[in-house]
């Protein structure tokens, strides 16, 4: 089973918390996610980017995960962009209709960028 | 083969029977006849003598040399047996000196005398197999590589004494008659003397493995040297005293010279066989006490490991430990208490101590804050001179004189402590410790096995639950679906291992239109079902008000968002037939999209739409559109949930719904049904030895109306 595989990491840089995705995020896996994108929340941190160019593979539970913190972060006035997803992956996000709920990018930078502008 | 031995047994008993009669009836006649004199019939003598003692021999050796055994004979309490029955025989043999009534000399003249002679000879004779038997088959039971090894050099040289003795024997006519040389009589002495020397020697070695002798208790183990005493100084007695003088012995040559020879051959190797026994026994006396210890904790623990296979109960367990370690250590008083949290110990099995004298040593004396906190066992030897925890003025301190505490660990915590009591000081010893702390292992074992047996019975439990939730959850789903003109509808579910969040069904809008839906709950396990459940019940009742497909997403989205958890989502498609003209709309709320199927295309519907309970409505109803597309007959719409197309195979790589649109492109499928089961033989030969991960369900609607 590839649940195993998952690897998080994360960087800040200017305020805001990169968070890095690597191989499959599901059911088991996404309580990891969810703990990370939460210290980044408590911490103060409302400016967050997830980069899924090394992910693989999101489930339903995945996508739940974000669900959860977006509308907090939004009201502190700061967001959780999204950015170079593989287009299998982006195909899952696509069909829910998260394109309109979610800012997806091809790049990282252009996810910098945007939030520089709200600034 | 086992009437073949009772045969031969039968037949060897009565030609021992007829060789005793004819012997007998022979000396009888030749007295009669007066030609009865000591010295004549050799041939006589030596024949009858010779063929009953290989007669008697066969019969004790009917089974072989070598005894079988097995474990649950009481060797001891046999061997114990056949001791006294060779006790009894010297005795006879001993006692029978005493009633030979006639000089031997008189027996040509006396008939009584001679029958009695005979008899007495015959059961001389008897005696010296059985005891060459005795000690064969004791040496047999306790045997070691070399025994064989031993038993032969013993017999060469018992076969040599038998031939060389009437040499050693002071009668030095030969057989024709004449002198025997003096030089050959010094060879043939010492030959006899050396030969009997390395008897002797084999004889004392043999006997090698005498545990059996060491583990006896004390009691048995003194009463067995009182025994093996007795023969073995009777043994000697007889044999030392065997002389041309005295009367057994010229009873014995008179009746056959091999005879006399055999017996107190016979007697002498079983009088050494006993010395060495003496030698071992006593040697093990002095350690017999602690060899019965020793053997008792084997015992203790032997019995501790039943109770522990047999019983599950933990507290059975614990009395019995506490017991057994009671008894194993000698003590006079123990307890066993277990700590629950902070608060006072739970005293669980008391043996000879009261609670409140247990609670008093706690309260007054600060026992239990001694004991909570020791990591290992601990021993105080004598408790008036270390006297710690309780001053003598208590009741019961003339028992408690030195104590043992053992803390017991189990699953990684601290389970409790097991005290024993000792009245005397310095009852204990090291060797006491480590039982005890071996105890202790044993009911850690048990402890922990308690546990997981009771977590594998909730764990059962919990699965039983969760099958008939499944089962339930099955009937949830519609078991017929209605039937439409010009329509030709099946559905098909096949859940994953645990509860699923799939679903399906097939209602009315308020227009009177069919609508078939299929949903899917994110994530899997009980709070998908909660959901799916819940969908279910009251996503007909919304259909009923809504004017169309998209107007029943947008309803339903009103009604789940804000009252399920944030990270769910349901996803769901709404398909409405709307008239009978192949004339279809769909509605997608972030479900995947519908699969048109004819002429060998395969077409996605995919109208905009997000997931329902994400978003509130006014932002939902945007994003959402419905789309027309009609069927040509024999067209299908499909409709699938992500079990399908995420399915994986032995490499883990995905199905993908690109692979199954090619699938579909290539079939010739005219029925609904032919869809599903085409589907579900494609998808499962894809998993090939993978397991089903997710739910998998499968709507078809093929358009049997007019053609176009």
């Amino acid at each position: 089973m590839p649940e195993a595989n998952f690897e998080i990491s994360k960087q800040t840089r200017e305020g805001i918390d990169c968070i890095y995705l690597k191989g499959y995020l599901d059911a088991h896996t996404a309580p990891e996610l969810e703990s990370v994108i939460s210290e980044s929340v408590t911490g103060g941190v409302s400016k967050i980017i997830i980069n899924f160019r090394d992910l693989d593979y999101i489930s339903s539970a995945g996508l739940g995960v974000f669900m959860a913190f977006i509308e907090d972060v939004r009201e502190k006035g700061g967001d959780i962009k999204m950015a170079e997803m593989k287009p299998r992956v982006f195909n899952v996000f696509d069909l829910l209709g998260f394109p309109v709920l979610f800012d997806i990018t091809e790049k990282e930078s252009l996810a910098v960028e945007k939030f520089e502008i709200i600034k | 083969m086992i009437l073949d031995k009772k045969i031969r047994a039968s037949f060897l008993l009565y030609a021992i029977l007829v060789i005793i009669l004819t012997r007998i009836a022979g000396d009888v006649i030749l007295f009669l006849v007066h030609q009865f004199s000591p010295s004549t019939p050799t041939l006589w003598k030596a024949f009858t003598t010779i063929s009953l003692t290989i007669a008697l021999f066969l019969y004790f050796f009917r089974d072989g040399f070598s005894v079988k055994k097995t474990i649950s004979t009481d060797f001891a309490g046999e061997y114990f047996r056949d001791l006294k029955l060779v006790l009894l025989f010297i005795f006879i043999l001993h006692f029978s000196k005493f009633l030979i009534i006639e000089n031997p000399q008189r027996i040509d003249r006396n008939l009584f005398a001679l029958i009695f002679s005979d008899l007495l000879s015959l059961f001389c004779i008897f005696v010296s197999v059985y005891y060459y038997w005795f000690f064969n088959k004791w040496q047999s039971i306790h045997r070691h590589i070399r025994t064989r090894v031993y038993m032969k050099i013993i017999n060469i040289c018992f076969v040599i004494l038998i031939i060389l003795f009437p040499i050693f024997d002071h009668s030095v006519i030969s057989v024709t008659g004449q002198r025997v040389p003096e030089e050959v009589q010094e060879i043939v002495r010492a030959a006899t003397f050396i030969t009997l020397i390395a008897m002797l020697y084999f004889v004392l070695i043999i006997s090698k493995k005498n545990e059996w002798i060491a583990i006896l208790p004390k009691k048995k183990k003194l009463n067995f040297l009182f025994l093996i005493l007795l023969t073995f100084v009777l043994s000697i007695v007889f044999d030392i005293s065997h002389d041309n003088k005295d009367e057994l012995y010229r009873t014995l040559y008179y009746f056959s010279p091999f005879s006399a020879r055999f017996i107190y051959l016979n007697v002498f190797i079983l009088s050494i066989y006993f010395l060495r026994l003496i030698l071992t026994t006593l040697g093990s006396l002095p350690t017999a006490e602690i060899v019965e210890h020793q053997t008792q904790e084997i015992q203790s623990l032997t019995y501790l490991s039943k109770v522990l296979a047999v019983n599950r109960d933990i507290n059975t367990i614990v009395e019995s430990v506490t017991e057994m370690a009671l008894r194993a250590s000698g003590g006079s008083a123990a307890w066993l208490e277990k700590y629950n949290g902070d608060g006072k110990p739970e005293l669980i099995s008391l043996k000879f101590i009261s609670e409140t004298n247990i609670r008093e040593l706690h309260d007054k004396f600060k026992l239990s804050t001694v004991l909570r906190g020791i990591k290992e066992p601990m021993l105080v030897e004598s408790i008036p001179e270390e006297g710690t925890f309780f001053p003598e003025a208590l009741e019961f301190s003339y028992y408690a004189k030195s104590m043992i505490a053992v803390p017991i660990f189990a699953g990684g915590e601290r389970y409790g402590t097991l005290v024993v009591f000792h009245p005397e000081e310095y009852g204990f010893n090291i060797e006491r410790l480590k039982v005890l702390s071996s105890f202790n292992d044993n009911i850690a074992i048990a402890i922990e096995n308690t546990r997981l047996i009771s977590d594998s019975i909730e764990k059962e439990k919990y699965k039983k639950e969760l099958k008939l939730a499944r089962d339930m959850q099955m009937k949830l789903l519609p078991q017929e679906l209605p039937l439409v003109d010009n329509y030709d509808i099946s559905a098909y579910t096949k859940p994953a291992e645990e509860v699923g969040g799939d679903f399906y069904d097939m209602g009315k809008l308020k227009n009177g239109k069919y609508c078939i839906l299929i949903g899917d709950v994110s994530g899997k396990g009980i709070s998908a079902a909660f959901y799916m459940a819940q969908l279910k019940g009251i996503v007909l009742a919304i259909a009923k008000e809504s004017e169309n497909g998209r107007d029943l997403l947008v309803r339903l989205n009103d009604t789940l968002y804000g009252k399920m958890d944030k990270r769910m989502y349901i996803t769901l498609s709404a398909l409405v037939i709307e008239d009978g003209m192949g004339n279809l709309s769909l509605s997608r709320a972030g479900h995947l999209p519908g699969l048109k199927v004819g002429e060998g295309n395969c077409e996605f519907i995919k109208p905009p739409g997000l997931g329902l309970g994400l978003k509130e409505n006014g932002f939902f109803s945007r994003f959402i559109d419905e789309q027309k597309l009609t069927l040509n007959h024999d067209n299908a719409l499909l409709l699938i949930t992500d079990g399908v197309n995420e399915v994986r195979n032995e490499m883990n790589e995905e199905l993908g719904l690109n692979n199954l649109k090619l699938f579909l492109e290539k079939q010739v499928y005219i029925t609904s049904k032919e869809y599903i089961d085409g589907i579900n033989e494609y998808v499962t030969d894809y998993m090939g030895n993978n397991i089903q991960h997710d739910d998998i369900t499968i709507i078809s609607l093929v358009y049997k109306g007019e053609i176009q």
